[in-house]
């Protein structure tokens, strides 16, 4: 009897590990790197040997980069990155990470890039490198509504402000004098807004669209807006020019043939570019 | 049989055992009577490793099992000879030890199928023998927690005895019975006795002393203080001691 | 307020299956597997200890307190963003059952030790006494006791393993609670959800309480 339930045992162990690496091995990155036959290849070439682009993405921060109703990975900036790939003749690969392990992730080499709102700043600029500008974010101060004191990002001194840390928009938060608390992404941070948590949180005007698209009945509101807008690149490991490089050409081109337009239309109705 | 040349143990600063010189023959039964605390257990227990002496020589079978001083290793044993020595003593104690998870049947079998490699058709019919010999056999597939204390007692004895040992040691076998089931547990040591098997049996039972005993042994705090035929020790003690813990018990 | 209500129950209803099946197919393994290899490390580790087994005894001592010393979230991330700077780049789903099954192995080893240590003394000694080599008494006498008493905190480390694979997302493993934080990105209906998320995990943490209660009875078979 005990040999029986061990022998059991190890067969459904056996069968768990067999299925669950096959659908594992789908959605995880490839470990091996192909043998380069070349000593010094350079990442755009390796990338058109494997016919993949593989790009880091949060997969949970609507509209830009989100799962549809049918779990399908989708957003603008996935679209984006998709025409790119085309565009370089390979396939992109979706890398779902966290913010936090983000940065990680590409120093680790796990995926070549990132589209995921990434703001083109100096700080960052220094330890990598940027695509040119594929968006322009307005950052938006969100209060709840029936907060009547704060009516400009200056009225955030001494408040609570909900932000992603080593977000852009928790610098433009922490220069104004809040008080961060820090929140995995867009939605907890409504979360603690709606339930009066926090007094504000700042986040893209698109963003906080997409939100009030899907909840009308949300009990926020945008007080007030940046003057100065954000540029926002595709992010990747300084030491990969030509890849920056071609990238940089697919996007002129998509401007150029009217493909950027396009998908910038068919999110928001409006040209995001400017 | 059994030679203990100078044996002293000491837990720490405590003194336990004091220069103990013991012989026992083959075939012979002494009983071990003292106070608690005198260390008579602990003697026993050096025996099989189960304590370790601090210093002086063992023989087994006139074979040297234990040299040590200062709580240290002079003839040291690999631990597959001193698993032999222990197939050579069977031990009993005070608190029986069955294994619960295992039937009556299987508490018996489990050594020699291990230890020895016996087939399991011959340890079978071995083991059911012994049972019936310490008159448990129809409870053989009952668990201990089944069984009285002095059932549990007599199930242990044959367990010791399936591993055929050449001496038996009995660590105060009846001391945790209810006074009603010591007899049963008596009786399959007498007729032990009355097989020839060497025994060395830490014990209060004075009157299986009387009985059964070739020689009866006293020790208080550590030493031996009297060693002769149970008439003598019990009848006409020498030492003012023996007499003292005689009298408190008998 | 009712548009809102028919809107969430509409979205718990479409998101019943995705998350579910998540569950089951990225959860479940990764749970599984990583308590079968933290089992077995556990007992390596607790016997190790128990025989003081001299050469391997401060090797396992120094990984049972690095591990239980640190976050797992942090041990995920090391395996996973850290090692490929010395080279070693593994994936999520390897990474993943690394990082649980030599946290549920640090631990375990500790209840496992408890457990062999609650074994009356006597056991051992009765053993020894017939001859029975360490390794002998630990395999037939004391390991079948000793599991016994393992039961109730080993089921207790399983089905908090459950939960705990909540945090493979970090490293890039989409499992269960990732998905709902998908659907809660599309829908911003965030308490829903996870709630819902939450039911899921009683479902299968229930099944395993169910398990652990037939465990029990099963090795308390000896009359107690």
């Amino acid at each position: 009897m005990k040999k029986r339930i061990l022998l059991a045992t190890a067969i459904i162990m056996m069968l768990a590990l067999v299925f669950s690496g096959c659908s594992a091995a789908k959605q995880t990155t490839e470990a091996t790197a192909p043998a380069a036959e070349v000593k010094q290849e350079n990442l755009l070439e390796t990338i058109k040997a494997e016919g993949v682009i593989k790009i880091g993405t949060e997969g949970t921060y609507a509209p830009f980069t989100f799962h549809d109703k049918d779990g399908k990975l989708t957003g603008f900036d996935v679209e984006i990155a998709e025409e790119i790939a085309s565009r370089l003749g390979v396939k992109a690969e979706f890398i779902e990470t966290k913010w936090d392990g983000m940065f990680a992730g590409l120093d680790a080499k796990r995926f070549d890039a990132v589209a995921n709102q990434v703001t083109i700043r100096p700080d960052r600029l220094e330890k990598y490198d940027f695509s040119s500008p594929y968006i322009v974010s307005k950052a938006v101060l969100i209060a709840h509504s029936d907060n009547n004191e704060i009516k400009a990002f200056a009225d955030l001194k001494g408040k609570k402000s909900g932000q992603s840390l080593t977000s852009n928009l928790a610098e433009i938060a922490k220069s104004n004098g809040a008080e961060l608390v820090q929140v995995d992404g867009f939605n907890q941070a409504l979360d603690l807004l709606t339930s009066k948590r926090i007094d504000a949180t700042i986040n893209d005007s698109l963003s906080f669209l997409d939100y009030k698209t899907q909840r009308p009945d949300a009990p926020i509101k945008v007080v007030a807006e940046m003057d100065t807008k954000d540029e926002i690149g595709i992010l990747f490991n300084k030491g990969n020019q030509e890849l920056v490089d071609a990238v940089n050409k697919a996007l002129a081109d998509m401007k150029a043939d009217g493909t950027y337009l396009k998908i910038s239309q068919k999110w928001f109705g409006e040209d995001v570019s400017k | 049989m059994i030679k203990i040349e100078n044996v002293y143990k000491s837990f720490g600063d405590l003194e336990v055992l004091k220069n103990i010189n013991l012989t026992i023959e083959a075939g012979e039964v002494v009983c071990i009577i003292g106070p608690s605390g005198s260390g008579k257990s602990t003697l026993l227990r050096s025996l099989n490793h189960l304590e370790r002496i601090t210093s002086g020589r063992i023989y087994i079978d006139d074979e040297l099992v234990d040299e040590r001083k200062n709580d240290k290793d002079i003839h040291k044993l690999s631990p597959k000879k001193v698993s032999e020595i222990c197939s050579e003593l069977g031990m009993v104690f005070q608190r029986f030890n069955l294994f619960p998870h295992m039937t009556v049947l299987e508490n018996v079998m489990l050594a020699p199928l291990s230890v020895k490699k016996v087939s399991k058709d011959d340890m079978l019919r071995e083991s059911l023998s012994l049972l019936e010999k310490v008159g448990l056999l129809d409870k053989k597939d009952e668990y201990p927690s089944k069984l009285s204390g002095g059932q549990q007692q007599r199930v242990a004895i044959a367990r010791a005895l399936a591993m055929k040992p050449k001496i038996m040691l009995f660590d105060e076998p009846t001391s945790a019975l209810d006074p009603e089931l010591v007899y049963e547990v008596l009786d399959v040591m007498k007729s032990l006795a009355k097989e020839g098997m060497t025994m060395l049996v830490v014990t209060h039972e004075m009157g299986f002393a009387k009985e059964v005993a070739d020689r009866v042994v006293f020790i208080d705090n550590g030493e031996i203080l009297e060693e002769d035929t149970p008439e003598n020790v019990f009848n006409n003690p020498s030492h003012e001691r023996t007499r003292a813990f005689l009298s408190r018990i008998i | 307020m009712d548009d809102r209500m028919a809107r969430v129950i509409g979205i718990l209803i479409d998101s019943f299956i995705p998350i579910l099946k998540a569950g089951l197919m990225y959860t479940v393994p990764l749970t599984i597997i990583s308590f079968f290899f933290g089992m077995i490390i556990a007992f390596a580790v607790a016997i190790i200890r128990v025989t003081n087994f001299k050469p391997l005894t401060a090797i396992v001592k120094f990984y049972v307190w690095i591990v239980r010393g640190t976050p797992l979230l942090v041990q995920l991330f090391i395996i996973f963003y850290g090692l490929p700077t010395i080279g070693v780049t593994l994936d999520a789903f390897i990474s993943a059952i690394i990082g649980f099954s030599l946290s549920v192995g640090a631990y375990g080893s500790e209840t496992i030790r408890a457990a062999i240590l609650s074994v009356p003394k006597g056991q051992w000694e009765a053993a020894h006494a017939l001859g029975l080599s360490k390794f002998q008494a630990l395999r037939h006498i004391i390991l079948p006791q000793a599991i016994k008493v393992a039961i109730p905190p080993m089921a207790n480390s399983f089905i908090s393993l459950v939960k705990d694979t909540s945090l493979a997302a970090a490293i890039t493993y989409t499992e269960l609670f990732q998905v709902a934080q998908q659907i809660t990105a599309r829908t911003y209906e965030p308490l829903w959800l996870y709630l819902e998320a939450a039911f899921i995990y009683l479902m299968f943490c229930s099944v395993l309480s169910v398990l652990q209660s037939r465990l029990e009875v099963r090795f308390g078979k000896s009359g107690d």
